[in-house]
């Protein structure tokens, strides 16, 4: 999949987004390339999330552009073939509390265009993959913290999307949980491209394969490679970012 | 559109909540009336449907609002807006669910309502039907886009009547003479102007839904 792809996932340009009086993002300037996973860190109320939905093509920015997969996606936002190669995990499930989770699955199976064969058991293969077999009947309303985020997993990459958008992914998993979340994701990055906001050093160091640092609206890369927790730590608590 | 039809439904038969506080605003409302307002006039055949519409304007608003918050409710709204999906099909099949519950609310409680207020001398023909469901039509299309707009603030509960009610004048005025008519057995001609302006009415409206929706979905 990443050969086959002829322009780079993401590339924003100048990238500005105000809210009335309030610059969030100044200028700001970021390409990823395929097979990475890109780790944005800053304090809170830097603006990642902000980011996140501009490169998600759900928000439009002030001013500057945003291109992913070749396409423009500023002016007017995401088109729906872009849409459908780009998953999200968001603070929030992103889910129906009242359906199942297997209904929540399925409901979000049927607005992507499958792309092969093995589409029709990709909720089987997110069930599985993200251990909610226990649940799959379950209201998603009566799920504990870790389970809903399992669910979000499950269904930002339901769909198998080439650009993966992760906003504290690990969040509320315990040790099983996280490490098999850690193996899924992992596993994607082969086919895929991530770019993970956390606050967390060891998320960082399980996925990340370079960080940048969010400050006054600008990007400034502060890793270039994998870190270690302790590396990561370190970073986190420079910027004022550490939890 | 069908999927979103459908998964509304799935989570209304589940929940039954915006049917159920439909159902008891509207009946609420009726006793209000019943009790406020002159019973002997109310009786009048040709009053059943100014109010059967003042009724379900009032308990319709505050259900059509309900059925946006369940797209807020865990960030869903962010989903749909990122699925590669027309999003005006995301209106149109949120407004075909509200349209559903909307006559199912209409079909219960007009003869509530008549039999509470005792209304006799009533002739109803198909141009009942016809009324209710362009009524309906109408007030699920501007209901679903306002409240998808008030969901979007902090001010939803009251931001959502405030832009509905305006834009509803027209249809309220053409929906009520329609079904008055339709109460007491008139020929559809008799009222065929009022019929011309509410197909217009719900054309427009869909359609304005249909195109802006995908401006609504977004930040």
């Amino acid at each position: 999949m990443i050969a086959a792809m002829d322009f780079p996932p993401v590339a924003a340009r100048g990238l500005v987004k105000g809210f009335g009086a309030l610059r969030v993002l100044a200028g700001l300037d970021l390409d990823v390339l395929p097979g990475t996973c890109v780790a944005i860190v800053g304090p809170n109320g830097a603006g990642k999330t902000t980011l996140l939905r501009l490169l998600a093509g759900i928000a439009r920015p002030t001013r500057g552009s945003v291109r992913l997969f070749g396409e423009d996606c500023g002016r007017n936002g995401a088109t729906a073939p872009v849409r459908a190669r780009i998953g999200m995990v968001a603070h929030e499930p992103m889910i129906y509390r009242d359906l199942t989770v297997r209904e929540n699955l399925e409901l979000f199976a049927a607005l992507y265009p499958a792309r092969d064969a093995a589409a029709a058991s990709r909720v089987e293969r997110a069930i599985d993959g993200f251990g909610l077999g226990m649940v799959a009947e379950r209201p998603a309303r009566t799920l504990s913290r870790g389970y809903l985020q399992r669910l979000a997993l499950g269904r930002a990459t339901l769909h198998d999307p080439e650009l993966l958008l992760l906003d504290e992914p690990l969040t509320g998993l315990d040790a099983t949980s996280r490490d098999r979340a850690i193996e899924q994701l992992g596993q994607h990055r082969t086919r895929g491209t991530q770019i993970l906001v956390s606050h967390d050093p060891a998320d960082l160091s399980a996925l990340a394969t370079s960080i940048f640092a969010l400050q006054r609206g600008k990007l400034e890369q502060i890793a270039d490679r994998r870190v270690d927790e302790t590396a990561a730590r370190q970073m986190l608590r420079a910027l004022g970012a550490a939890t | 559109m069908w999927t979103i039809f459908r998964k509304d439904l799935a989570i209304e038969r589940r929940t039954g909540e915006i049917l159920f506080s439909l159902l008891l605003l509207a009946l609420l409302v009726v006793l209000v009336f019943a009790f406020t307002l002159e019973l002997e006039r109310l009786r009048e055949p040709r009053l059943l449907g100014g109010l059967l519409w003042a009724t379900l304007l009032l308990a319709g608003t505050l259900a059509l609002g309900r059925s946006m918050l369940l797209e807020r409710e865990a960030g869903a709204w962010t989903a749909l807006a990122l699925a590669p999906i027309d999003r005006g099909s995301v209106f149109l099949g949120k407004a075909a669910a509200n349209l559903l519950l909307l006559l199912i609310a209409a079909a219960l409680v007009l003869p509530v309502m008549a039999i509470l207020l005792g209304t006799s001398r009533l002739a109803p023909s198909p141009l009942l039907g016809l009324a209710i469901l362009l009524g309906t039509t109408g007030m699920a299309a501007v209901g679903t886009l306002g409240a998808a707009l008030a969901s979007r603030t902090r001010a939803r509960e009251v931001l959502l009547p405030i832009l509905t009610f305006p834009l509803l004048v027209p249809l309220l005025i053409a929906v009520a003479r329609v079904t008055s008519a339709g109460l007491v057995g008139e020929a559809p001609a008799a009222v065929r102007p009022w019929l011309v302006l509410l197909c217009v009415f719900d054309l427009v409206f869909l359609t304005v839904g249909w195109l802006t929706f995908d401006h609504v979905l977004e930040d």
